[in-house]
């Protein structure tokens, strides 16, 4: 029987599949890489006729003459610039002065997706509660991931680099605001603060930890505009906790007044505080009720700087001056060095490479009579179920002052990507976790918001005890460097000089002094010391050297 | 002429596929590490041989290179001394070897990353288990991870636990493979087990030796899973290899023209090392 011939050869067939196959692929490609942008249902209004600019400036120029045979002149000029929107008549088209007024932002953004993403802290678990809040006021889904520090910075950079826009709430540190805000990554919050149809007096921008609030602001290229490009999301403060009930207990105050000769009380100063150590340490006081005296973080890195910034502020100096120049190496920075080393004479075994979380189990555990370390953990120390060894044993307190009195502040915010399709929803979404209204809330739930009226709450002060020594201590508190490169600078090369130090591997002014010169290169990298004139009357420096 | 060109049409995608995940990626990261890209401030532009310059100049690059020679050498050695031994046991008559055979794969199937974990608890003095082992035999509180010079041997301890099965198992395979008549004339002969390994086992094994050598090799320079999840790179620097340094510069701090020049150097050492590798085993196979 004869074979019936096919109609079309198998060759052909699987030809012609291969070829649509793979014009599908290239079609799609093609697709996708030229699909429009998801855009927000509704408009994004940036000024509107109502609101008035003003800008005012000043220019001084002064001359300054240096000792050396070549003369040099520098040029400072001062630039002063003022922008105030009109006081608006009326509501706003967005405006929604309570929480319950959100619902009216269903109309025009129901049906929106955000993402966010956020380091895991009680702050940020408190945020994730109040989220199906949002939705269900506004219909706008949040999609908020709690992920590791590193594993935030790799997504970020990812997102801004391919300009993707995936990540719309952007949290990430004050300090290292300056290289995504320089970099055009992040959207001046003024765009809808000064618009008056978004954002109404309501928002109450005095109440905001004003401290907080300045570092926050950033001028691209040095000399462009100072814009907010961050709200406070989380305030921290590095701050002391030591175990209230060892401290109060009798026979250990006439232990320690007999050895001392004064009384035991939370050390204020450098010398208490190594007395302290000394004596709840077993190893150096056989009568010491706990086996150490003391812990903080001194892994590699922004942990073992961490650390350092109290004490460094604390001797009255700082990283750099102010045309920018590090000055680290001086005598009370290294003395300051000295004293993180010798700290860890009274912590255990391995806590030179302990990191937050290592360091706070210690304390957590019942292990050592002192931690300093960041409030924004202190919630889980009150908890009895999370810490049952000394949850209501606790007393805190600022971080004692050696010659200035200068708490190390630290703090997070919210901003938003300058590739969002939805900045308008995101700031909304912003507005409602900063609100009055909802930052009380949150700090009653173990959050850390940024606003006076939430910290001064008495319900929320009468269940965190640490607050009020928080606040005393904001009063007084001091940032780290707001620089471009601060993790390469800061995090990274004065952390290995500090770590170098506490490992014996170097002196104290010898690692210091390595440090300075790499970050000088860095910041010369940068530009600092190119770019003229430079403003300098933000962040003002307010440094103290040590004589 | 379209049937000349139809197996073209049928290896584009591939070819495609190639081009957009290794071709391109590579030559752009060239290109990279001519400029000072750092997409966290916002600065491109070309700097010429600057980063090549800088790598020479750099401490860091120095004490890493250091680093992941000692993690290397070291490490891939003792993993194939150990991983020979446990091959030729499993390939002799014993008992339960099927058993053996699974247990020894279960290191390989555990990921870097959480291996790093794993041995970062068990090393905890106080509290991990080594550490009570230890102390049992009158070794207490080893600073492991706190220690720079205990570090690096941890780090290497770790690896050796996560990858001697792998050793295992390439050489078991080549153990397997090899011919019995030339075993058989040697029994005839009278030649001791010693001798036999030598001259005959050593010999037919090379190809598998070489292959199984070279593999770790690579694997090996390019740790970064383990290590980050045992020591981050601590105490202080001391077990920074040269992949971590690459993922700091570029994702860290945001400098991707140094880290591609990094990453060119790091391609070329392993070139080098490789070529080298084989070129050695191959004289050491003909002179035999």
């Amino acid at each position: 029987m004869q074979e019936k011939e096919p109609k079309i050869s198998r060759r052909k067939f699987v030809k012609y599949a291969g070829v649509t196959v793979g014009g599908l692929i290239v079609g799609g490609a093609i697709g996708y890489l030229a699909r429009g942008a998801p855009t927000e249902k509704t408009v994004t209004s940036v000024k509107t006729e109502k609101t008035t600019v003003t800008v005012t400036q000043t220019k001084t120029v002064t001359a300054v003459t240096a000792a050396t045979p070549a003369e040099t002149k520098t040029e400072i000029i001062t630039v002063t610039e003022t922008t105030a929107a009109t006081t608006p008549t009326g509501p706003g088209k967005y405006w929604t002065p309570t929480i319950e007024s959100f619902k009216k932002l269903k109309e025009y953004f129901k049906g929106i997706t955000l993402y966010g993403m956020d380091y895991p802290t009680p702050n940020a678990e408190a945020v994730k509660k109040v989220l199906p809040e949002f939705e269900e006021l506004t219909g706008i889904h949040v999609v908020y991931e709690l992920v590791d520090f590193d594993v935030m910075r790799e997504r970020y950079t990812a997102d801004f680099v391919s300009k993707e826009g995936k990540w719309d709430l952007v949290s990430w540190a004050y300090q290292l605001i300056p290289e995504w805000a320089n970099a055009g990554y992040l959207v001046p919050l003024e765009k809808f603060l000064n618009d008056p149809e978004i954002v109404g007096p309501y928002y109450k921008t005095e109440d905001l930890i004003e401290s907080i609030w300045r570092v926050q602001i950033w001028r691209r290229g040095f000399t462009g505009p100072a814009y907010h490009y961050m709200v406070c999301s989380k305030s921290d403060l590095f701050m002391m906790v030591y175990r209230k009930d060892l401290f109060e207990d009798p026979k250990n105050q006439k232990l320690f007044e007999r050895r001392y000769g004064y009384e035991l009380t939370p050390p204020k100063n450098y010398e208490q505080l190594l007395d302290v150590a000394e004596f709840f340490t077993k190893k150096y006081n056989p009568d010491s009720p706990i086996e150490y005296g003391f812990i903080q973080p001194y892994a590699v890195g922004d942990p073992i700087c961490c650390s350092y910034y109290p004490l460094l502020f604390g001797f009255g100096t700082d990283f750099f001056d102010e045309n920018y120049y590090p000055i680290f190496d001086n005598p009370a920075a290294v003395k300051a060095c000295d004293l993180l080393k010798e700290l860890l004479k009274y912590a255990p075994p391995g806590a030179n490479v302990m990191h937050y979380d290592a360091a706070f189990g210690v304390y957590q555990t019942g292990k050592a009579a002192i931690m300093f370390n960041w409030d924004a953990f202190f919630p889980y120390l009150e908890d009895p179920e999370v810490s049952p060894a000394v949850a209501g044993k606790n007393g805190y307190a600022p971080t004692p002052g050696g010659y200035s009195f200068r708490p190390s502040l630290g703090g997070w915010g919210w901003g938003i990507s300058s590739f969002s399709k939805n900045q308008l929803a995101t700031w909304k979404l912003i507005e409602f976790l900063t609100h009055p209204e909802m930052c009380v809330r949150l700090a009653l739930m173990g959050g850390k918001p940024g606003r006076w009226s939430a910290l001064q709450n008495p319900e929320v002060q009468a269940k965190w005890p640490w607050i009020k020594a928080f606040l005393e201590s904001l009063q007084v508190a001091h940032f780290r460097p707001i620089i471009l490169s601060f993790t390469e600078a800061i995090d990274e090369i004065v952390g290995r000089a500090l770590s170098s130090v506490v490992l014996g591997e170097k002196s104290s002014y010898e690692a210091l002094r390595e440090a300075v010169l790499k970050v000088y290169e860095i910041m010369k990298r940068n530009g600092y010391y190119d770019i003229k004139p430079i403003i300098k009357e933000y962040p003002p420096p307010d440094l103290r050297r040590f004589v | 002429m379209a049937q000349r060109l139809t197996p073209y049409f049928f290896i584009l995608p591939a070819v495609f596929v190639i081009f957009i995940v290794t071709i391109y990626p590579m030559l752009f990261s060239l290109y990279l590490s001519f400029t000072n890209y750092n997409p966290n401030i916002g600065v491109n532009e070309f700097v010429g041989f600057e980063n090549y310059l800088r790598i020479v100049a750099d401490p860091e690059f120095f004490n890493a290179a250091c680093f992941t020679a000692f993690f290397t050498s070291v490490g891939v050695t003792i993993e194939f001394l150990l991983g020979f031994g446990i091959a030729l046991l499993l390939n002799s008559n014993l008992r339960a070897a099927s058993i053996f055979r699974l247990l020894i794969l279960i290191p390989l199937m555990v990921s870097e990353i959480v291996t790093g974990v794993i041995f970062m608890l068990m090393y905890q003095p106080g509290m991990g288990i080594i550490d009570y082992l230890l102390s049992s035999i009158g070794f207490k509180n080893i600073l492991w991870l706190s220690d720079p010079n205990l570090a690096r041997w941890a780090v290497v301890i770790a690896d050796i636990w996560n990858w001697t099965p792998f050793m295992t198992l390439v050489l078991l395979a080549g153990l397997q493979s090899l011919p019995t008549e030339p075993f058989e004339a040697a029994l005839i002969d009278g030649a001791s087990k010693l001798r036999t390994f030598i001259h005959i086992t050593l010999p037919l094994m090379r190809n598998v030796i070489l292959v199984a050598l070279l593999m770790r090799l690579i694997f090996s320079l390019k740790t970064f899973g383990l290590i980050m999840g045992l020591t981050a790179g601590g105490p202080g620097v001391a077990t920074r290899n040269l992949s971590l340094v690459i993922y700091l510069q570029a994702i860290r701090f945001g400098n991707m023209g140094y880290a591609s020049a990094l990453s060119w150097i790091f391609i070329i050492i392993v070139m080098i090392l490789g070529t080298l590798l084989v070129r050695v085993l191959t004289r050491m196979g003909e002179s035999t």
